[in-house]
């Protein structure tokens, strides 16, 4: 499959509304986003339907994700923002600017999703950094003019890393630039092919995206940038754009399995994955900004949905899986968390953001909600991502190892959150602190929508897109990575 | 024969330009260096142009246009506060900068000799170069520094992977430089933003590395 008008054209229409938020008068800015949350919402009926087909299963997979997670950060943007704005002092050019440039950032995630040429995917999530270190700086304070800085120099130094590797795996393969997809099936062979250039552009390809994905130890910017960034940016960072990355990455190693060992390429994601737990073991019992809890989670659950593309047979089932498990629980909790900074003006329980089961009930349960999903607790269906994982690890005997460790870290992780929420949810703080704030029900809605969704379709999605699933599930099966 | 010397010359430009950003970036050394790092990256672009792709001219073009005129000029009016947060001082740490650079351009040239590239040398040169512009991302902590440490390494990238790596139509080639030219310019104005927000290059508030 080339890159046909129809997967063009769900980019296009995201890129000319975002124009349009950007020069039209502040009646219709409002307007755009609406649009793009109808507009997403037909391509998943059209989808459905079989009006729209996508390269594969995977590609069908990730842009489910990717436009649910981002109809409900649109949703739950405009009322975010508008109080965000009142608060901030935000201009009207800010605002128009602010929705223009989160459409663009959805236009490339769409991108990531729906694209099938490794050079037009690169340029996808190059948009999407570049596009989100904007979004991150939106609220001006120092704080998260330093977090945009510290993406921007990490996430591109990896971008340009990812640029150089894949040209040369992929040129030294022989590969003409038309074939440089991940849905052709023709494998050249000539007898100048280089095996170890192929291995150095495939790590180099490795260590670029793991940059953008936020995987240990390239994770540095991770922390700063998810805690600054607007909530609804926050989500469809974690959410969609790191798992977006470390899909471009299981998709080039993919292409690359019959010119190099295959084992080899999956060590490289096993490695980064453990490391990422380690890290995210390390950090996140000391974390007392709501936020930033979650920025660590997030490397945590990059590195395990990185573990099972490396363990490879049900594991890469369980990863893909994670992928929507993680990103609707991540959306619940981060949006969640920017109602707390907004009605308590900050997210750290330190600093005020304490007994929010007594002050703030609906947004507080659903915080527990979200923890108690995003922990892997059963029945909710992060477990059963993560048990396909774990699971999937034993089955091969050099995998049993890193498993073990992976359990061991997830359980010291498990503990570290388990130990800090409830400093945020029923510790009292002060006395005179203890009043209820009021929740906006236009900030309620769509998290309330999306704690359903997290509850009831988060377990049920497999079985609710049942021939989707069962195409994916065949076609990792049988891949050869 | 005179190609591969062009080759050479381009590429040995562009490297000479990584090294000497890395050490000095005062308000107008540094944009001149970038620009003289541009050319090298405009002539090694112009030799394949002549050679076999005319579509490679677009690039050079766009090449000669953003990176000569566009950027310096993005990154030009914050002359004061370069000149008060940056200064190269110290004879020793600039030795200790040469000598990583030479160790790092070792490696390049090393790695260039791995058989399976086309011109294992140019390569080489190249890759040391985008070693250095690395370490020179790691080396310093305030934005002017490591903004051009950004820019030459998008030089970089962009010569590398149109020009290096192997055989790629022309249109790819274009759409390559493209991406990296668009890359570089949002990163010009980003740089340019955050100064004026801030009011300082120096993002962690410490006195830089002194070299």
């Amino acid at each position: 499959m080339m890159m046909t008008s129809s997967l063009w054209l769900p980019v296009a229409v995201l890129l000319v509304l975002a124009g349009l938020a950007m020069v039209l008068p502040k009646a219709f800015t409002i307007w755009m986003p609406r649009i793009a949350m109808a507009f997403l919402v037909a391509s998943l009926v059209a989808l459905a339907i079989g009006q729209w087909r996508l390269a594969d299963a995977m590609s069908t997979w990730f842009y489910v994700v990717v436009a649910v997670v981002s109809i409900f950060a649109l949703w739950f943007s405009e009322p975010y923002v508008k109080l965000e704005a009142e608060h901030l002092r935000w201009t009207v050019a800010d605002v128009k600017r602010y929705t223009g440039i989160l459409l663009i950032f959805i236009a490339s995630l769409v991108a990531v999703a729906v694209w099938v040429n490794f050079f037009w995917l690169w340029l996808g999530i190059e948009t999407a950094t570049l596009s989100s270190v904007f979004l991150v700086a939106t609220p001006k304070s120092r704080g998260a003019i330093e977090a945009s800085w510290k993406y921007l120099i990490v996430t591109e130094a990896g971008g340009l890393a990812a640029l150089v590797g894949m040209v040369i795996a992929l040129t030294v393969t022989g590969r003409p630039f038309d074939q440089w997809n991940f849905v052709s099936t023709v494998v050249f062979v000539h007898s100048g092919v280089s095996g170890r250039w192929i291995l150095i552009g495939a790590y180099m390809a490795l260590i670029g995206y793991a940059t953008k994905a936020g995987l240990a130890p390239f994770h540095t910017w991770l922390p700063d940038a998810h805690s600054e960034a607007p909530a609804p940016v926050s989500a469809l960072l974690s959410g969609l754009k790191l798992a977006g990355a470390i899909l471009i990455v299981y998709r080039l190693f993919d292409v690359l399995a019959p010119y190099v060992p295959p084992s080899r390429l999956k060590d490289g994601l096993i490695i980064l994955g453990l490391l990422s737990l380690v890290v995210a073991a390390g950090f996140v019992a000391f974390q007392s900004d709501l936020k930033r809890l979650w920025a660590y989670s997030s490397i945590e659950h990059i590195g395990l949905i990185s573990l099972g593309l490396g363990f490879g047979g049900i594991a890469l089932v369980g990863a893909l899986l994670h992928i929507w498990t993680h990103a609707t629980s991540k959306t619940l909790l981060f949006q969640n968390a920017g109602t707390v900074r907004l009605l308590y003006h900050t997210s750290q329980s330190t600093q005020g953001a304490k007994a929010l089961l007594q002050r703030t009930p609906w947004t507080a349960g659903m915080l527990a909600l979200g923890t108690a999903a995003i922990v892997g607790l059963p029945p909710f269906a992060p477990f059963w991502s993560e048990w396909l994982i774990l699971v999937g690890g034993f089955q091969t005997a050099s995998h049993r190892l890193p498993d073990i460790i992976a359990i061991v870290l997830l359980v010291i992780i498990f503990s570290g959150i388990a130990l800090r929420m409830p400093s945020w949810l029923w510790v009292p703080g002060k006395k005179d602190h203890l009043q209820k704030i009021k929740e906006p029900w236009t900030l309620l809605a769509p998290n309330l929508v999306l704690a359903i969704l997290v509850i009831g379709g988060g377990i049920g999605a497999p079985f609710m897109v049942h021939p989707l699933w069962h195409h994916l599930v065949l076609e990792l099966m049988k891949n050869p990575i | 024969m005179t190609e591969q010397i062009l080759w050479r010359l381009a590429g040995s430009l562009i490297w000479v330009m990584a090294v000497a950003i890395l050490l000095v970036k005062t308000h107008q050394s540094a944009r001149l260096l970038y620009r003289l790092q541009a050319l090298g990256e405009a002539g090694l672009l112009a030799v394949i142009a002549l050679d076999h792709e005319p579509l490679l001219w677009i690039d050079v073009i766009m090449v000669l246009l953003i990176k000569e005129i566009a950027i310096p000029k993005i990154l030009g009016p914050q002359k004061g506060m370069i000149a008060r947060d940056y200064g190269a001082k110290g004879t020793v740490g600039m030795t200790f900068l040469l000598f990583v650079a030479a160790a790092f351009t070792l490696g390049g040239l090393a790695l260039g000799q791995v058989p399976g590239l086309l011109h294992p040398l140019v390569a080489g040169v190249l890759l040391g170069a985008w070693f250095v512009s690395f370490m020179h991302l790691s080396s310093r902590y305030e934005t002017w520094s490591m903004s051009w440490a950004l820019l030459s390494l998008d030089t970089i990238s962009g010569a590398l992977a149109v020009a290096v790596a192997g055989p790629i139509p022309e249109f790819a080639g274009v759409g390559i430089d493209v991406g990296a030219l668009v890359v570089a310019v949002l990163l010009a104005l980003l740089t340019r933003t955050i100064a004026s927000t801030l009011h300082t290059t120096d993002v962690r508030d410490v006195e830089e590395l002194i070299g």
